[in-house]
């Protein structure tokens, strides 16, 4: 991964408060890619939801997902790889649930994020690690099916709130 | 803009070898951390570990993970809860395709916090034949102690036992800043 000024930290917010969505909006179209990278914790354990627009946030069902992970399963981990088509927001399938004073790691990639040619994909990494159900490593594909640029992209906890102290930061990267 | 990626530090192997590579007094400035490997060992065997330890802690009740292997002919999951391999990512040992060195990163965020770190790994291990591996990780570093210097070892993957990093192993530490 390539250092220096070709990475800008575009916007960054750490919660004061639980709340059930977090909103980058107003993204500038003049990077090449996105990086989205985190720690996160819900209040309860439930999917990362992402919803993507331009303007506003798209919430039709323009979205789809394929997803690999491990999920820590009453003490045995199960493997799957699950495929969603048509469906009203990516989700990353690991767990944003963590007990205690622990977080989990979130780096999110949004390739070619403002042409207006193509739909847009999205890869996501999201681990956590306890003795709870689904959690685990997740790597997750994501389809925008829209040839709009994106501006403007949303989590949620899938009906939860993300906790105190969780991050998101918003990187723009330039091209050489 | 502030500059965000900062390389705080990097290390190439020499001739001989190595048996660690080590960052210490890492700044408090950055808000996460991101370490990039090239690796290969000298244990007679196809498959090596690289582990990283925080802080040089070696004690491997504070580690805990779950992770999600490649093989090339079958996928597979579990947790070490705790594991005694630290935090860990595969590199090819002395027996696989000469000249080849696996990639891993670690990406380790809010490392300055006083909670428990997770840390988030990706691992290769090529080869020219079977035996190839990759590992998708997720860790849990159990400390609230600021991470200041960080250790990287290797070892067999089959036996557990302490390797050297070859020539030409690199890793690189890099600090972020989510400063806008």
């Amino acid at each position: 991964m390539p250092a220096g000024a070709t990475y800008d930290c575009i916007a960054t917010t750490t919660l004061g408060s639980a709340q059930a969505t977090v909103t980058f909006s107003s993204i500038s179209g003049d990077y090449t890619d996105l990086l989205i990278t985190g720690q996160i914790k819900g209040t309860q354990n439930a999917a990362l939801l992402l919803r993507v627009g331009n303007g506003s946030v798209d919430t039709g069902s323009n979205y789809s997902v394929t997803t690999f992970a491990a999920r820590y399963n009453q003490g045995s981990v199960d493997v799957a790889s699950e495929r969603y088509s048509s469906i009203t927001s990516i989700y990353a399938s690991g767990s944003t649930w963590y007990s205690g004073t622990n977080f989990g790691t979130l780096q999110m990639n949004l390739a070619n994020y403002s042409n207006t040619t193509t739909n847009k994909t999205i890869i996501t990494r999201l681990d956590t690690v306890e003795n709870a159900n689904y959690c685990g490593p997740s790597a997750v594909v994501g389809l925008w099916r829209s040839t709009s640029a994106i501006n403007i992209v949303t989590f949620s906890n899938n009906g939860g709130n993300f906790d105190v102290g969780s991050t998101f930061s918003l990187y723009g990267i330039k091209a050489a | 803009m502030a500059l965000t990626y900062t390389a705080i530090a990097t290390t190439t192997v020499g001739a001989g070898g190595a048996a660690n590579i080590t960052f210490s007094s890492i700044p408090a400035t950055y808000t996460d951390l991101l370490v990039m490997v090239s690796a290969r060992n000298d244990a007679a065997v196809t498959n090596g570990l690289v582990r990283l330890q925080p802080n040089g802690n070696t004690t491997t009740s504070v580690y805990s993970l779950t992770y999600l292997i490649g093989t090339g002919s079958a996928a597979a999951g579990a947790s070490e809860i705790p594991t005694t391999n630290y935090c860990w990512s595969y590199c090819p040992a002395d027996s696989a395709t000469a000249s080849t060195f696996g990639n891993s990163y670690y990406y380790i965020p809010n490392y300055t916090s006083s909670n428990n770190k997770p840390i988030s790994a990706d691992g290769t291990m090529e080869n020219n034949a079977t035996g190839s591996r990759m590992n998708l990780s997720a860790f849990l570093y159990s400390s609230t102690a600021a991470i200041t210097s960080i250790t990287l070892v290797t070892a067999n993957n089959d036996t557990g036992a302490s390797a050297n990093f070859k020539q030409y192993s690199t890793a690189t530490l890099y600090g972020i800043k989510n400063t806008v």
